[in-house]
């Protein structure tokens, strides 16, 4: 047996660690950290945005490597997405112009976001939890809360902010609970998962669940109304249990984004 | 002295992996192995620079990611100390403090509340 402990003891290694987190404890309320980190992070910032993007593009190349002989199905079934899209699509700009109408009748007041765009530094280096870096922070007037997305799917929250960079909180971080609505009207919360999944959770069981669904955010709890959460994945019907949950897969792979929006009231 | 040199840069290396690539707590598995083949000899370096850099590029505070590691290193030596100093023990024990350290800076983070 080794006595590894009483080393440390021995040579108050403990204690002087101890001593150096009470020093950056200090150090971080008084605000000298901040200031460490914002000039480091000019440095490191872009090594991580190359970092990140080519290990994005390594994956990327591996994965079509890997994928090549179910391409064609893929192409097969995407096509025909794509051509139900197009339909749904037209119909929507129709409904659009209708809307944008019944509105300047209604004389009412939209209110508008500033939209800021942000490039992605870097992962949370926890594996349990689902977030990413950006690097866009408080000098671009980025707060906490700030909703960031890709066009209209919802990516996540700005959940801590720095000088220069922010950390955004994933809807697939197990913290992550969004009030949730489907296109056929069914309520319910999505929560994030371990394992950088999603579950759409207490739907009533009178509802009506389909696979492929797509999901928006319903408006409530300080969430803006009608963004992209996800498509319903799967269904977990169990008729003695009060709601039924379905798991959702996001419109986005998040692990692979680069470049995101960072929603900013004006 | 080379030894020294090739820590360092593994470790800032790792921290950066770790940030940008896999995120999986490399830096604090390297801090431990570093500990378990020359116990205290520069631990307090590698464990301040550690915690430094990765806490600088991940926007995480210092003194939690510092506090984390010595928690884990505690543990590991604690561990260390009582178990048989067998290869496959002393191994084992490296990967589950490491794990040990991500599970104590999630609960410190949730603590508070960031």
């Amino acid at each position: 047996m080794d006595n590894y402990f009483r080393a440390l003891l021995k040579q108050k290694t403990l204690l002087i660690l101890l001593s150096l987190v009470a020093l950056f404890f200090i150090f971080d309320v008084l605000g000298i950290m901040g200031f460490v980190s914002d000039v480091t992070q000019k440095i490191t910032t872009p090594i991580q945005i190359s970092l990140y993007k080519s290990h994005n593009d390594i994956k990327g190349f591996l994965s079509v490597i890997s994928e090549i002989g179910s391409l064609k199905q893929k192409e097969t079934d995407l096509e025909y997405e794509n051509s139900l899209l197009l339909a749904e699509n037209a119909s929507l700009k129709k409904l659009e112009v209708e809307n944008k109408l019944l509105r300047e009748q209604l004389g009412d007041k939209i209110s508008g976001n500033k939209l800021i765009v942000a490039s992605v530094i870097g992962q949370d280096p926890l594996f349990s939890v689902s977030r990413i870096l950006i690097s866009k922070g408080r000098n671009y007037g980025i707060e906490e809360g700030n909703f960031v997305i890709l066009k209209n799917i919802l990516i996540g929250k700005v959940s801590a902010t720095h000088n220069s960079s922010s950390l955004v909180i994933l809807l697939t971080d197990p913290e992550s609970k969004i009030p949730a609505i489907t296109s056929n009207g069914a309520r319910g919360i999505l929560e994030g998962e371990f394992g950088n999944r999603m579950s759409l959770k207490n739907v009533v069981q009178n509802e009506t669940l389909q696979v492929g669904e797509i999901i928006f955010s319903s408006g409530e709890a300080e969430y803006p109304k009608g963004l992209v959460l996800g498509k319903i994945k799967s269904i977990d019907k169990n008729p003695s249990a009060i709601f039924q949950n379905a798991e959702v897969s996001p419109l986005v792979p998040f692990e692979d984004l680069e470049t995101v929006f960072i929603m900013q009231k004006i | 002295m080379k030894e020294l040199i090739l820590f360092t840069i593994l470790i800032v290396v790792a921290s950066f992996i770790q940030v940008s690539i896999l995120a999986l707590p490399i830096g604090s598995f390297v801090v431990l192995f570093w500990f378990n083949i020359n116990k205290t000899k520069h631990l307090i370096f590698f464990a301040t620079l550690f915690s430094l850099v990765l806490a600088i590029i991940s926007d995480l505070p210092v003194f939690l990611v510092l506090m984390s590691t010595t928690f884990t290193i505690g543990l590991f030596a604690a561990l260390r100390s009582v178990l048989p100093s067998k290869n496959f023990i002393a191994y084992s024990l490296l990967v589950f403090s490491a794990i040990s350290w991500e599970a104590f800076l999630v609960a410190s983070l949730r603590l508070i509340n960031l």
